[in-house]
């Protein structure tokens, strides 16, 4: 189950940095 | 390797399909936009500054909002509400959170079950419910940013087509806002109850969203 441990926190993670990524986008006003 | 990948396909593919579509959402939304800014007299911008700015972000984000809003929906909704003879529903007599046993939590709780489940008090209260929060917190995470991005980006244009700039609060009230979003809204809505609907009488041999292809329309709650 590690590699599936491992899929769950990648999906995560790519959630979490775009959320972040794109919102610092409309904030910076880019 | 190979029975890495054929027991994890469903997450591993479906993600290298995201990450093929994004890539193509970058090139055509840079090509779109360009577009427009040289039909409005303006130098085109480069990929890395197409990927850099509102716009590709509100486009981006936009989309992930509802269908956050449509899982988080679906897996709180489907609690309670039923439908005759689909393969999404449960079973008509089942609506509602269900006994602890059947739920196997408390004292039916097995050897196996996840820690919190038998670790009791607020900490099973929140597993129990774990796959909803997520989902709605990662609606209301997502529907936020794309406000933020859509706000920069319609400023952005506000300002090219030299009107006033708005307030993020102002921008929330807008009908561009509200555009964006409910167009989103409205096509999650639909998928969803044709998915319920149209699995009552079509089957798909195999797969675990369809009833078995021999199971008869009346039946509820079977999954093949």
């Amino acid at each position: 189950m590690k590699g599936v441990r491992a899929i769950f926190v990648l999906y995560l993670a790519v959630l979490i940095v775009g959320i972040v990524y794109f919102t610092a986008l409309g904030w910076l006003g880019r | 390797m190979r029975r890495f990948l054929h027991e994890n396909s469903l997450s591993l593919g479906f993600g290298a399909i995201f990450v093929l579509t994004l890539v193509g959402q970058a090139f055509a939304g840079v090509s779109d936009f360009n577009d427009q800014r040289v039909s409005d007299g303006l130098d085109p911008i480069s990929l890395a500054t197409f990927l850099t700015s509102s716009s590709f972000a509100v486009d981006v984000m936009e989309n992930w909002q509802s269908e956050y809003l449509q899982f988080f929906l679906y897996i709180f909704g489907t609690v309670w509400l039923v439908q005759r003879g689909s393969a999404e529903s449960k079973k008509l007599a089942e609506a509602g959170p269900e006994s602890d046993e059947k739920q196997r939590v408390g004292p039916h709780a097995k050897r196996d079950s996840p820690s919190w489940v038998k670790a009791g008090g607020w900490r099973t209260t929140v597993f129990s419910r774990s796959l909803g929060l997520l989902m709605g917190a990662l609606f209301l995470l997502t529907w936020a940013s794309s406000s933020v991005a859509g706000w920069a980006a319609f400023n952005g244009e506000q300002l090219r087509s030299h009107e006033d700039p708005v307030s993020w609060i102002g921008y929330l009230g807008h009908a561009e806002f509200w555009n964006r979003t409910l167009q989103n809204w409205q096509s999650e809505m639909l998928a969803v109850g044709s998915m319920a609907i149209f699995t009552v009488y079509l089957r798909q041999r195999g797969s675990p969203e369809s009833k078995p292809v021999g199971a008869p329309h009346a039946v509820t709650g079977q999954t093949g």
